[in-house]
């Protein structure tokens, strides 16, 4: 088992793993209608997306029998699960984060996502993360409404005039 | 042609303060405006365009070009400071110039996109004062064939931008391939690939796609980094206001002439892809950028040198000149500043078309001492800027990492004011951090995604021409010839050149 | 510790505050008692900025004030065609404080999707606010530079001559080429300029422009051959110039709309379809329209509703051609 997952870390494995996922895509592809639909000029709908799959799972493919099969990427090797976690983490936090700004506010929002950002990457200071929270918000907020973009003001909208 | 009365007079309308002012202006917003992500001269323009309205046509003019030339400026110094191009011309500087940020030498790098941007542009823009209207004839025989051989042209060139292991970089290109089909068939205008969502309907816009692969992608990985690093250290020590007043160390008058022939294939191939309708300066930086480190595989371009900067500032600046080309021959605008500016003139009453030269000569002149004067004032200007950012580019990285996410969010979104711009860039920061992970190179991606479209529009448009001819369609003019066959040298020339590299140990270990 | 469960309790107690805050001013009396307009409106264009559409907003809305007693807050909303932009439209109230200008763009994209988000009859038009008309060019020189010409040529060389343009643009000149029952072949291009260059290029015969576009060109480059639309061209040089009217023919010209939700009462469709007929008579508005080479061609709401119905079903016909 050890051995396999060792095996699958190469850039033989990687290549195996992307050509079956592309080739399960492909076929899904072929079975669904709109691709098969003939436009004006007598391609079909389908054809040049199909023509980027394939080709994509040609050079996957390659990567499994080429010279540098053998090797493991530098980012593979050192990955884990807990990278990938947190890598989504981050980003669900930043769409959720987007979400909430749309509706009550740059300028309250902005700080709260700010602050517990600053403070999990490493500045374990309260204060200071709360300060440069505060200050980032701020020059954003100045920036933007400089140049004329208006950010979703949200609730505070209502109170203050700009 | 040339008419010395219609110059004294163009010299009267340029030489004025107010001219001199707005131009000052133009820069100053426009490089604010390029260096945050998602907001492009357009944007800028966009906002701008009502104080033209009742302006002459010189200032009018001087705001605008001072704008569009400070936004594509702006564009590099964030690409140099926070690996997030502020602009997409700016994405193929992301490489080297985040590179040399890192090791400490981001003035030395925008001074250096500063430099060359300038030098291209005001070369190319002094080319196409001499030879505009007989080059813009030549710019018309290039028809859907022939812009069809180009992009394949173009594409010979990805070899040089796939770094050490090719087939990876042959992936991310089919990768950019295959995004670029999601949205519209260019033929019968249906949505194809787009999963039943109807916003894809659009395609991708490029932005967003841009903001994702490279700001969120390099920012999440540093991020992830971080987040290890503090579950092992318990304290980072942070020195906010020091870090602020440090400052790197600027460019030499011998590092500036030291990139000379970057610079000068930035000028021929930007001018080259700038004077052609439709192909667009990002096209120029990326194919200077790559003929560059073809030219030069010595220089290790791609890893943090001043020449890939060069390169690929001269190459996108060098387009800005040329593009108006084809707007003073004709009236038709080759890319997006050209529009722009085609549209101030509208707005002054002056239409572009081949009437141009005849009824408004002293306008045509001073467009084109605006356009120099302008590079001045974006040298002049720029630098301030320049410092200020590479100091923020500096800041500790528990504060960058968070302010370049919420800047790249907001500039998705503010990018066209679409929330799906945000899921996306959102999406493609996965995908750009997954890239990296598994060593698979971006610039193949982003500039097969560009072109890509335009292949096969255009193939398919000669198909139509051609009423299904194939071999009449895509070799049916002696330039479409020309063309294969420089294809073909080409491609013989770089697979040479890589076994050679082989040969040489330059690409090392080859199990 | 006893510090950071302090800081954690005030944290907690200003974000309270201010979602308190957010609900008592979401709970805010509406001002519907108050006559239309009692505040400010929204007009949501669903082109990127800097774009055609976009301008005619800005220009509109710079002096909305004077005409509508309340500002107009322009905000661009694109992507897919203009879709994004209607449908976030039709997410808000139905009280006409939000307003969308369009084009045929999005229409057209709607009856390309099979699963469509949105009808392109969701919407209650207030006016139409220009129109565009789709002039086929050819160069002076050629056979077919006259719609007699060109007629007589086509007949000959069945699906010979090759007509170029944008999908809007392709789409007027297939409904009076189908009409007239002759066969060409239609180059598809993404932008009028593109279209332009490879006609002037000589890659292809003719082209497809709007007006604004052809004056560009004509005469020095090209003639004009047809006007595909039923609106009349009166500038100079144009008056020869057939329109589909005059070759008896269903024309189809292309226009810009404004339009709201359609539950909205038709007492602020009226006001407003008269409000902005004003607006479109201010002279700066007229100047600064005339400056981008564009042309104001105003249809009040009840004809402009007609004119609509009609045009979405001339297009449902025409995409069949595409």
């Amino acid at each position: 088992m050890k051995r396999v997952r060792k095996w699958l870390r190469r850039n033989q494995g990687i290549g195996l793993i992307f050509s079956i996922c592309l080739i399960v895509f492909l076929v899904y592809l072929e079975l669904t209608p709109w691709v098969h639909r003939e436009v004006r000029d007598g391609f079909t709908l389908g054809f040049f997306p199909v023509v980027g799959v394939v080709l994509l799972i040609i050079f996957s493919v390659i990567m499994v029998f080429d010279a540098r099969r053998r090797e493991v990427p530098e980012g593979v090797e050192v990955f884990t699960f807990k990278y990938f976690l947190g890598g989504i983490l981050i980003l669900a936090a930043t769409g959720f984060y987007f979400t909430i700004m749309r509706k009550i506010g740059f300028l309250i929002i902005t700080p709260v996502y700010l602050l517990f950002f600053i403070y999990i990457l490493g500045l374990k200071s309260w204060r200071k993360c709360a300060l440069s929270a505060v200050i980032m918000t701020v020059i954003v907020y100045g920036v933007f409404t400089c140049i004329g973009v208006r950010l979703p003001p949200g609730i505070l909208g209502r109170i203050l005039p700009f | 042609m040339f008419q010395p009365e219609a110059l004294k007079e163009a010299f009267q309308l340029f030489f004025t303060p107010e001219v001199f002012l707005w131009m000052a202006i133009g820069v100053t917003v426009g490089v604010g405006v390029g260096a945050i992500p998602g907001l492009s001269a357009a944007t800028g323009i966009a906002i701008m365009l009502p104080l033209t309205f009742t302006m002459p046509v010189a200032p009018a003019l001087g705001l605008l070009i001072g704008l569009y030339k400070g936004a594509v400026y702006g564009g590099s110094i964030s690409a140099i400071s926070f690996a997030t191009p502020g602009t997409s011309e700016a994405a193929a500087t992301v490489y080297d110039g985040y590179k040399l940020m890192k090791r400490g030498h981001g003035r030395k790098a925008v001074e250096m996109a500063l430099a060359s941007s300038v030098t291209a542009d005001t070369a190319s823009d002094l080319v196409t004062i001499c030879v505009a209207p007989p080059l813009a004839m030549v710019a018309l025989k290039f028809g859907p064939a022939e812009r069809f051989w180009l992009v394949v042209l173009a594409f010979t060139l990805i070899g040089a931008l796939s770094g050490k292991h090719i087939v990876k970089g042959l992936l991310s290109a089919s990768l950019g391939i295959f995004l670029a089909t999601i949205g519209t068939d260019p033929v019968s205008a249906v949505p194809r690939m787009t999963f039943g969502v109807y916003w894809l309907a659009g395609g991708i816009p490029f932005i967003p796609l841009m903001i994702g692969i490279f700001a969120l992608s390099t920012m999440l990985e540093e991020g992830i980094k971080l987040l290890k690093e503090s579950g092992v250290v318990e304290k980072v020590k942070v020195n906010i206001v020091k870090g602020f007043f440090k400052e790197g160390a600027g460019l030499t008058m011998k590092e500036y002439l030291r990139c000379w022939k970057e610079m000068l294939i930035g000028f021929f191939v930007g001018s080259f892809v700038g004077f052609l309708p439709g192909l667009g300066s990002t096209v120029g930086a990326f194919l200077s950028y790559g003929v560059a480190r073809q030219v030069s595989p010595d220089k290790k371009i791609g890893e943090g040198v001043l020449e890939g900067v060069a390169a690929a500032e001269a190459g996108n600046n060098a387009t800005v000149g040329p593009t108006l080309i084809p707007l003073l021959a004709f009236g038709i605008p080759g890319s997006i500043s050209a529009a722009l500016i085609g549209g101030a003139l509208m707005l002054q009453g002056i239409t572009p078309s081949p009437r141009l030269f005849k009824l408004y000569p002293e306008i045509v002149y001073a467009l084109f001492m605006i356009l120099i004067a302008a590079n001045a004032f974006n040298f002049g200007i720029g630098r301030i800027f320049g410092r200020l950012y590479t100091r923020l580019g500096l800041l500790p990285k528990p504060l960058l990492v968070p302010l370049i996410f919420v800047m790249a969010t907001i500039g998705s979104f503010a990018y066209r004011g679409n929330h799906y711009d945000v899921i996306l860039a959102l999406v493609f920061g996965l995908v750009g951090y997954g890239m990296r992970v598994f060593g698979i190179p971006s610039a193949p991606l982003v500039i097969s995604f560009l072109i890509a479209p335009m292949m096969e529009a255009n193939m398919r448009r000669a198909l139509i021409i051609s009423h299904g001819n194939w071999i009449q369609a895509l070799l049916g003019s002696p330039l479409s010839i020309g063309l294969v066959v420089a294809t073909a040298i080409l491609t013989f020339l770089s697979l040479k050149l890589k076994a050679s590299e082989i040969a040489r140990g330059g690409i090392e270990k080859v199990v | 510790m006893k510090t950071r469960f302090i800081k954690v309790i005030i944290l907690s107690a200003v974000i309270f505050l201010l979602i308190g805050n957010g609900l008592v001013f979401a709970g805010e009396a509406p001002v519907e008692d108050a006559e239309y307009p009692a505040k400010m409106i929204t007009y949501i264009c669903v082109f990127a900025a800097g774009g055609g559409t976009d301008r005619w907003s800005r220009i509109m809305s710079s002096a909305a004030v004077d005409h509508f007693g309340q500002a107009w807050h322009v905000v661009n909303i694109p992507g897919a065609d203009g879709i994004v932009g209607w449908r976030e439209g039709l997410k808000k109230p139905a009280d006409g404080y939000t307003v969308i200008q369009g084009s045929t763009t999005p229409v057209i994209a709607l009856l390309k999707e099979e699963k469509p988000p949105i009808s392109p009859f969701d919407i209650k038009i207030v006016c139409y606010v220009s129109a565009f008309r789709a002039v086929l060019v050819a160069k002076p020189d050629a056979p077919w530079s006259t719609w007699e010409g060109l007629v007589a040529y086509a007949r000959q060389n069945p699906g010979k001559l090759t007509v170029g343009g944008t999908t809007s643009h392709v789409m007027g000149q297939a409904n009076i080429f189908d009409q007239a029952g002759i066969e060409v072949t239609l180059v598809p291009y993404d932008s009028t300029a593109d279209g332009i260059a490879d006609f002037l290029g000589g890659h292809i015969d003719t082209a497809s422009a709007t007006f604004s576009t052809v004056q560009t060109i004509v005469p020095e480059e090209a003639v004009a051959v047809i006007n595909t639309s039923e609106i009349p061209i009166t500038a100079k040089g144009f008056e020869n110039v057939p329109s589909a009217k005059d070759l008896g023919f269903d024309g189809m010209a292309f226009p810009r709309w404004v339009g709201v939700h359609p539950d909205t009462p038709d007492e602020i469709v009226v006001f407003f379809s008269e409000k902005m007929d004003s607006l479109l008579q201010d002279d700066a508005v007229k100047k600064f329209i005339k400056k981008l080479g564009e042309e104001i061609i105003f249809l009040p709401y009840d004809e402009a509703q007609e004119a609509y119905r009609k045009l979405v079903e001339g297009m449902k016909r025409a995409i069949r051609l595409l």
